[in-house]
């Protein structure tokens, strides 16, 4: 079965798979904001000095993943600090085995049965985490997908998925659920930050981009899937596996190729970390504009942070570092216009035209629609409402995102991309690798990304900017 | 996969260009593994050096405690 398929209705009369999503994703963001605000800090509670990552949220230590290590995997056990962690680490596996109970408890099926599996999907979930871990791994930006993905297609195609295993393989709700709390993150309010020159050159490029490339690669390179072209579309113009595992399930494209794009965007974004900070200085770029083409075209958001640093550094210059992460969060901050504008394109045109149309064209488009996009959209409405009511709220917001819903977040996504793994065949992923045109499609989309972006950040960060004072 | 993680990669880490990049990023408190921006180690905000006229929305109680 395709994970980011829909499910078909539960044979018992269980919830829709999306509607698990979304009451399970839902109701843990309202849990955390409740819990969240009772504990509000009685002093400063609107400081942003006072609580530079948000209000502290309890349930922060209850979830937690392995820090970077280098020669030892007990390394992963301490943090920064040197403080432990493996209680925390143990409790986000039991969060993850308690979000696959609901699920499956949901949709009326088995939950002892789902039980032992949902346990060892947890362990591997971990397992990948630590490969992710890894010192060298984590500061090259080769993020927990693609380790996730890697171990379980290393168990599914070697030892084979148990069959104690199948009624826990479920990739597709772990995803949909980590994407509903991911919603809490997606703030619009964040879109404007950076004022005028920031929307300019993440508004106006990057859906140019989107969508010539998707129409490059349908209708130039003919590449007969086109969830494949609007996946690696997305990644690259929007924010790499963030973007790809969003806009992926919002026009259900397949495992293999939701693991393609992925890998060709790690790929690249490790390569442009390293050569964009020189060669932005070879070529004499303004630092600014050198920060914003970074926020505009690398692909991962840890990267743009890793390549602003490296150019800031080199130039004693905090700005480009700045102007990078900023422009990248108002990026960040489209995925979920983007996936909802994806989701109704693809069931009201793409999926229309597959198959023929019995009914109405409204009640064709909403019966194929995702519905748990719409529990994604209505927690990034909720938490951006609330986050624009004031410095508390704001704070509020942060801090159970930051906390709480984020971790978990990455600990759903971790364990639906091991599923992932474990249901793919390696001779299914052969036809999408070897025609070589997924490749040339992300190149030429890149090369449209780089200089539109430059073009834009020359003419809103290094004109417009300067008209409004400059540093 | 042991011998990549346990003794390859440790190797590497020495490496003097990585073990350079990798000082960089623990010295600035980057995260580069960071997929979205609130797994950043510090929040992307509105630089201060930024006027206000241009920029479209504002920290709503104080501005300068920003940072």
């Amino acid at each position: 079965m395709d994970p980011l398929a829909a499910a078909g209705p539960s044979p018992r009369g269980g919830w829709h798979e999306d509607t698990a999503a979304i009451l399970v994703g839902a109701g843990l963001v309202a849990l955390a904001l409740a819990i969240g605000w009772g504990a509000r800090p009685d002093a400063d509670p609107g400081s942003r000095k006072a609580h530079p990552k948000g209000w502290p949220n309890p349930l922060t230590r209850s979830i937690d993943k392995p820090q970077t290590w280098e020669s030892s995997p007990a390394g992963a056990l301490i943090d920064k600090g040197g403080k432990p962690v493996t209680v925390p680490i143990l409790l986000g596996m039991t969060w993850v085995v308690g979000v696959i109970v609901a699920g499956t408890a949901l949709r009326r099926k088995g939950v002892a049965a789902a039980l032992p599996g949902a346990l060892a999907l947890a362990l591997l979930g971990g397992l990948a985490y630590l490969l992710a871990a890894q010192k060298v791994i984590h500061y090259y930006n080769l993020e927990y997908p693609l380790w996730a993905l890697l171990v379980g297609l290393v168990i599914g195609n070697t030892v084979g998925v148990p069959r104690w295993l199948a009624p826990s393989l479920q990739g597709e709700y772990l995803i949909k659920t980590g994407l509903v709390l991911f919603g809490a993150e997606v703030l619009f309010s964040r879109l404007l930050e950076l004022g005028l020159p920031g929307l300019l050159t993440s508004w106006v490029v990057t859906p140019i981009v989107l969508v010539a490339t998707y129409l490059f690669g349908v209708h130039g390179l003919r590449i007969p899937s086109r969830s494949l072209c609007m996946v690696i579309s997305a990644d690259m113009s929007v924010c790499g596996v963030s973007a790809a595992i969003a806009t992926g399930a919002a026009c259900r494209a397949r495992k293999e190729e939701l693991s393609l794009a992925i890998g060709l965007s790690l790929a690249f974004t490790a390569l442009m970390m390293v050569v964009m900070p020189p060669f932005i200085q070879w070529a004499g770029i303004d630092p600014i504009v050198g920060g914003a083409w970074l926020g505009g075209t690398i692909d991962a958001t840890g990267a743009v942070a890793a390549a602003g640093e490296i150019l800031g550094r080199d130039l004693g210059d905090k700005r480009p570092a700045e102007v990078a992460t900023t422009v990248k969060m108002i990026q960040n901050s489209m995925i979920g216009l983007i996936a909802f504008a994806v989701a109704v394109y693809w069931s009201g045109w793409v999926d229309r035209t597959a198959t023929p149309v019995r009914r109405s064209l409204a009640a064709e488009a909403w019966d194929r629609f995702p519905k748990f996009i719409l529990g994604f959209v209505a927690t990034s409405i909720v938490c951006s409402w609330l986050f624009t009511r004031g410095a508390e709220g704001a704070l509020w917001v942060d801090g159970v995102t930051n906390g709480f819903t984020g971790r978990l977040r990455g600990w759903l996504f971790c364990t639906g991309f091991v599923c992932m793994g474990l249901q793919t065949v390696f001779r299914e992923l052969a036809p999408v690798f070897v025609s070589g045109r997924p490749l040339v499609l992300y190149v030429l989309g890149q090369v449209l990304n780089l200089a539109l972006s430059l073009a834009m950040a020359t003419l809103t960060f290094g004109w417009l900017f300067r008209q409004g004072g400059g540093p | 996969m042991a011998v990549i993680w346990l003794g390859l990669l440790p190797r590497l880490a020495h490496w003097p260009p990585v073990a350079d990049h990798v000082r960089r990023m623990e010295q600035g408190g980057v995260n580069p593994a960071a997929m979205f921006y609130t797994e950043l180690e510090r929040l992307p905000l509105r630089p201060d050096w930024v006027p206000s006229q241009i920029a479209l929305w504002q920290w709503p109680a104080a501005p300068r405690e920003r940072r």
